[in-house]
């Protein structure tokens, strides 16, 4: 899977995608950091609220890998899954700088 | 089948054992009841015989206790008689026939009394009594040779026998009361003997009360007993059924899941595909490079129909495809399906045509969806495999019985044909009636299939007449019933400009002769069609005089253009209007056209085309804001709304105003349910985008609060965006209170397709419905 699909970005006006690109990397890291403190703390309905937030934004702007990561946490934290979440965590903050990176070279 | 059978052998033993307990009841008492019926029968015989036997020998004491006093008194009056006889002076022998009567009295009063002798034990008192009575009636005789002298003595005589004949007959009397007594003791004894089998009797009964209390208590239990085992294995049983049924649920869920996973995740990278090659052939490149890629792209564009095709089929075959029941404008379906192939039927030229039947209503009921695809379907092969001539549709009613109607569509073609040998494998996945014209056969083959299975789910049949070299007919039924839907400008009936206006059709094409005669006639107008620009010209020679001229443009030996020189040569533009109705790429000048017709009216023929035509040319188009179609305006600005958006996260709120701003609308902001509420309160909305999962109250509870807490003129259309595309969201949406549904990532044809839907005024002009309100009150 892609880091980023680029069709999702085509139907947005042009004129907002800076804006949006430059508010995808003001909330993020807030939300990634409000997820690891809901999972560290075992407070998992918390973290799927978070990890829903930030799913909302990734589909948005097309982070789809971003996006598929996000939806699973939020499936773990409804279902009370705790295992693996630590990982799938670790995995969302290593792609996040190339994701916006990559959001921000088009 | 095997769960059915063993219920089924539960059943009846559990019928047999029940139907055998009842019987043995009802053996049991019957046999108890027999025996204690016939013994009263035989005590009731043997005291009814002792009672006639008292009976009778009563009567016969009472009869034998008269004869003894009538003989006691005869006895007396003997005596006297004899004694006055003897004792008077004056007696004669003529006194005597008095005493031989009395004698021969006695005489037969003794023998009446010995013939009912009651004591035949006694035959020595019979005898003297016999020999009594025959000495007492023998004097009389005697007293006649008798000297006087010796009558006192004979009077002696006659006394002492009558006394003997008194003891005797006391005597008689005496045994006679004994017998009485003896009859009566009988009785007693009958009537006690009575007594004793009656209370035997009681007491047979008392026991069988008991024993059959004791039966029927049994039999309770065992019924008991046998309920519940019975009711164990039923149990047992339905949850085994249960538990498949739950598996086999499951089973189909899992699959549905799959193929809407599956169906997004194949159709996403398809559609990169698709677009990025769009893109890419924007780009310079070379002549061969353009061709690879138009080839990629068609052949993704096909790919695409494929993946469409085959996930249909297996929802279908899944059985998890749910049809809609939603109002359905019959016509715009047909119109939409016909608009979007005329770009394919112009490639070659081939005149595309409807008609639907005026008594069908407006708005069906049906899944407008579904109808459209058989119909995209149908027309699409129609149109692949017909080189020149026409494809027609028609819509009839077969029935129609209150508000159920029952209708057939029609699909004609002019193409090559179908074998007859093939017609029935058509329908047949993966078939194509030519399998030499692959080239043209572009497709998965399961087209017809789909529509078949389709058809079928509407309660439908599909199938097809053909001649080779002819033509093809496509029939499909659908079973619906007559729906309430929101009515456009062109779809009310009698439309106050055009009522009574004369209408002339010029048209050769008789489907869309049919048409423009129906629309027109909707509206109120009065039309005249000739299907020859002659046959016209004629008519207006004859001295009719028309409000508007339709002509076609395709008319036979190319004569449009005469028939709108004659009419020029009498009328002005102004007082003869004539629209012409031409496809697109019409060959005829487009100045001399310009020159004679005031319009021209594009092809396929369409209700709102043909409305915004007529009302064109009679100068009343200012009257009715635009059609979508030919609207350069945006939404926005032709559909004002209040639009409130809920949503929580700040991107979405970016990327959903943003996209509702390109379509002119300016979206107010609610961060949660909650404010949402708020927000509703304070001012009256159109529409509500509705994000699902919010903090402090979610969608689906906002929208619940929303449809129980405001008056009806407040209730706001609502919209749901979420990013899980599922079906059962939608379920959770709809049953939620929501009307429609989009998912994320939001995109602006969903948005501007949801409120066109939803929003789309019956009347967006006051001034007609003004018009239209004076035209009723008048």
């Amino acid at each position: 899977m892609k880091l980023l699909a680029p069709e999702a970005l085509q139907h947005l006006p042009a004129v907002i995608l800076p804006r949006l690109i430059q508010m995808f990397g003001s909330t993020t890291p807030p939300l990634l950091v409000e997820i690891r403190q809901h999972a560290s703390a075992g407070n998992l309905p918390a973290m799927a609220q978070a990890a829903h937030k930030l799913k909302g934004s990734c589909v948005s702007l097309g982070a789809e890998q971003m996006a598929e990561i996000c939806k699973t946490l939020q499936h773990k934290g409804e279902c009370g899954d705790a295992a693996g979440i630590s990982a799938l965590l670790e995995e969302l903050e290593g792609i996040y700088p190339a994701t916006l990176a990559a959001l921000q070279t088009i | 089948m095997r769960f059915f059978n063993n219920l089924r052998l539960l059943q009846i033993i559990d019928s047999t054992f029940l139907v055998a307990l009842l019987g043995i009841i009802a053996v049991l008492l019957w046999f108890n009841l027999s025996d204690v019926s016939n013994q009263v029968r035989q005590s009731m015989l043997a005291s009814n015989t002792s009672l006639q036997q008292s009976h009778a020998a009563f009567v016969r004491q009472i009869e034998l206790e008269s004869a003894i006093d009538q003989q006691r008194a005869t006895f007396d009056q003997l005596n006297d008689e004899f004694f006055k006889f003897a004792f008077d002076p004056n007696s004669t022998p003529t006194n005597l026939p008095l005493l031989h009567k009395l004698s021969h009295d006695l005489q037969d009063q003794g023998e009446q009394l010995l013939a009912i002798w009651p004591l035949e034990n006694r035959p020595e008192l019979k005898a003297n009594y016999e020999e009594a009575v025959g000495i007492m009636s023998n004097l009389s005789t005697e007293l006649e040779g008798l000297p006087p002298a010796h009558w006192h003595q004979l009077a002696v005589d006659a006394r002492d026998t009558a006394n003997h004949a008194k003891i005797l007959m006391a005597d008689i009397e005496k045994i006679d009361n004994q017998l009485g007594q003896q009859i009566g003791d009988t009785i007693l004894a009958s009537i006690q003997s009575t007594d004793a089998s009656t209370a035997q009797m009681a007491a047979q009964l008392t026991y069988l009360k008991q024993r059959a209390l004791w039966g029927t208590l049994g039999i309770i239990i065992l019924l008991i007993i046998s309920r519940l085992y019975f009711s164990t294995r039923f149990q047992h049983l339905t949850q085994t059924a249960q538990t498949a049924q739950k598996v086999a649920e499951d089973a189909v869920k899992t699959k549905a899941r799959f193929l809407a996973t599956m169906s997004h995740e194949i159709r996403t990278p398809m559609n990169g595909v698709i677009g990025m090659t769009r893109l890419l052939m924007n780009t310079p490149m070379s002549k061969k490079q353009t061709d690879f890629v138009e080839s990629i792209y068609l052949s993704g564009e096909h790919l695409l129909t494929v993946i469409n095709d085959v996930l249909d089929f297996s929802k279908i075959e899944a059985g998890k495809l749910d049809l809609k029941r939603e109002p359905v404008e019959l016509r715009a379906c047909i119109e939409d399906v016909l608009n979007l192939l005329t770009s394919k039927a112009l490639e070659k030229n081939l005149e595309l045509a409807y008609a639907v039947e005026p008594s069908i209503p407006l708005f069906i009921e049906g899944d407008m969806v579904r109808l459209r695809q058989i119909l995209t379907n149908l027309l699409g092969n129609a149109i692949k495999f017909t080189d020149k001539g026409e494809i027609t549709v028609f819509v009839l009613s077969r029935s129609h019985q209150g508000d159920e109607y029952e209708l057939e569509f029609q699909i004609n073609d002019t193409g090559a044909g179908i074998p007859a040998d093939r017609l029935d494998s058509i329908f047949e996945q993966f078939s194509q009636a030519d399998n030499a014209l692959t080239n043209r056969n572009e497709g998965t083959g399961l087209g017809l299939a789909i529509s078949r299975r389709l058809v079928n789910m509407m309660a439908g049949t599909i199938w097809a007449e053909s001649t080779v070299g002819v033509g093809s007919h496509f029939h499909f039924t659908v079973k619906t019933r007559k729906a309430e839907g929101k009515l456009k400008p062109f779809l009310y009936p009698d439309i106050p400009e055009i009522i009574g206006k004369r209408i002339l059709i010029v048209e050769n094409n008789p489907a869309n002769q049919q048409a423009l005669q129906d629309f027109c006639f909707g509206w109120g107008a009065t039309t005249e069609a000739c299907t020859s620009s002659s046959a016209a010209i004629a008519r207006i020679a004859a001295g009719h005089v028309y409000d508007i001229g339709l002509i076609d443009s395709n008319l036979p030996n190319a004569s449009a253009l005469d028939f709108a020189k004659y009419v020029r040569s009498r009328y002005s533009k102004q007082a003869f209007p004539l629209i012409l109705i031409a496809p697109p790429n019409d060959p005829h000048p487009k100045e001399i056209v310009r020159e004679l017709f005031n319009l021209y009216l594009t092809k396929p023929i369409t209700r709102s085309r043909l409305f915004d035509s007529l009302m064109t040319v009679l100068g009343k188009l200012n009257l009715v804001t635009a059609r979508p179609q030919e609207s350069k305006l945006k939404l926005g600005e032709r559909l004002p709304l209040t639009i409130l958006l809920a949503e929580d996260n700040p991107i979405n709120q970016i990327v959903a105003t943003s996209i509702l701003d390109e379509i002119a609308y300016k979206a107010d902001i609610a961060e949660d349910g909650k404010q949402a509420l708020e927000a509703l309160r304070k001012k009256a909305y159109d529409v509500i985008f509705m994000d699902m999962q919010m903090p402090e109250m979610d969608g689906l509870e906002a929208t619940r609060r929303i449809r129980a807490d405001f008056p009806p003129d407040r209730q706001p259309i609502i919209v749901a965006m979420t990013a899980n595309a599922m079906d059962g969201d939608k379920q959770n949406c709809l049953a939620a209170g929501m009307n429609d549904y989009i998912s994320k990532p939001v995109l602006p044809e969903a948005v501007e397709a949801v409120l066109e839907r939803w929003c789309s005024a019956p009347f967006p002009s006051v001034t007609i419905q003004e018009n239209l309100n004076e035209t009723v009150s008048a």
